[in-house]
C-alpha cells in the first residue's frame, strides 16, 4: 500500500492526504453535530451546531481546487468538461424529479443533487480522458 | 492542427516523459499533442518551441 502510494504523482499524494483529513473532520463534526443538536435547546447556537458539517464540505471544495491548480492544462480541460456534463445530467435528473412530483412521486432532497454531481464527475472524467489516450 | 513534435523529440532522443518534464506537463498531455488529439494552449506551444529552440510555426501548422 505504501509503495503504491509513493508511486503516485506528488500532486495526487497531497490530494489523498488532504482529502483524508477533510473526510475525517467531516465524519467527526457530523456525528458530533447530530448528537449535540438532539440534546440542545432551540436557539442560534443550535442552528450553528446544525450547520457545522458545512465547514468540512467547504474544505472539500478547497482541497479539490488545490488539486485542480496543481494539474496541467489537459487535465483541467478534462475536469471542466466532466463537471459541465455532470452538472447537465444532475439538472436533468432533478428537473425530472420535480415534474414527477406532479404525479405523486416523493419530493427529491437537494442532497441528492450534491451526491449525483460528486459521483458523476469522476465517471465522466474517466470517459473523457479515454478520448485523449 | 498538425505538428512534428514526435519527430523533433526523436531527433533529440527524448522520451515523452523527458519532454513533459521540460515543459512542466504530464506525459499524457505530450502523447495527446503528438497524436493530434489535443491542441496545446499558446503558452504551452511557446514553451515547446523554446525547448526545441525554434518557433511555433515550425512545430505546428494548420492543414
Amino acid at each position: 500500500m505504501n509503495k503504491t502510494f509513493q508511486r503516485w504523482p506528488v500532486a495526487t499524494q497531497r490530494y489523498v492526504v488532504e482529502l483524508s483529513c477533510v473526510m475525517i473532520c467531516y465524519v467527526v463534526i457530523l456525528i458530533s453535530s447530530l448528537y449535540l443538536v438532539r440534546t440542545m435547546q432551540s436557539g442560534w447556537l443550535r442552528v450553528l451546531v446544525a450547520i457545522a458539517p458545512v465547514l468540512p464540505i467547504a474544505g472539500l471544495f478547497v482541497v479539490i481546487y488545490r488539486y485542480y491548480s496543481r494539474q496541467d492544462e489537459l487535465w483541467r480541460r478534462i475536469f471542466l468538461e466532466a463537471l459541465a456534463l455532470a452538472a447537465a445530467v444532475t439538472t436533468l435528473f432533478m428537473v425530472t424529479g420535480s415534474f414527477l412530483e406532479n404525479v405523486g412521486m416523493p419530493r427529491l432532497s437537494g442532497f441528492w443533487a450534491y451526491c449525483l454531481l460528486m459521483c458523476l464527475c469522476p465517471i465522466f472524467g474517466a470517459m473523457i480522458a479515454r478520448r485523449y489516450r | 492542427m498538425k505538428n512534428k513534435l514526435r519527430k523533433l523529440r526523436a531527433e533529440r532522443q527524448w522520451t515523452q516523459a523527458d519532454l513533459a518534464e521540460r515543459v512542466n506537463v504530464s506525459r499524457q498531455t505530450i502523447n495527446a499533442i503528438e497524436t493530434e488529439k489535443y491542441d496545446p494552449s499558446l503558452p504551452l506551444a511557446f514553451a515547446l518551441a523554446k525547448t526545441f529552440g525554434t518557433s511555433i510555426e515550425v512545430i505546428f501548422w494548420l492543414e
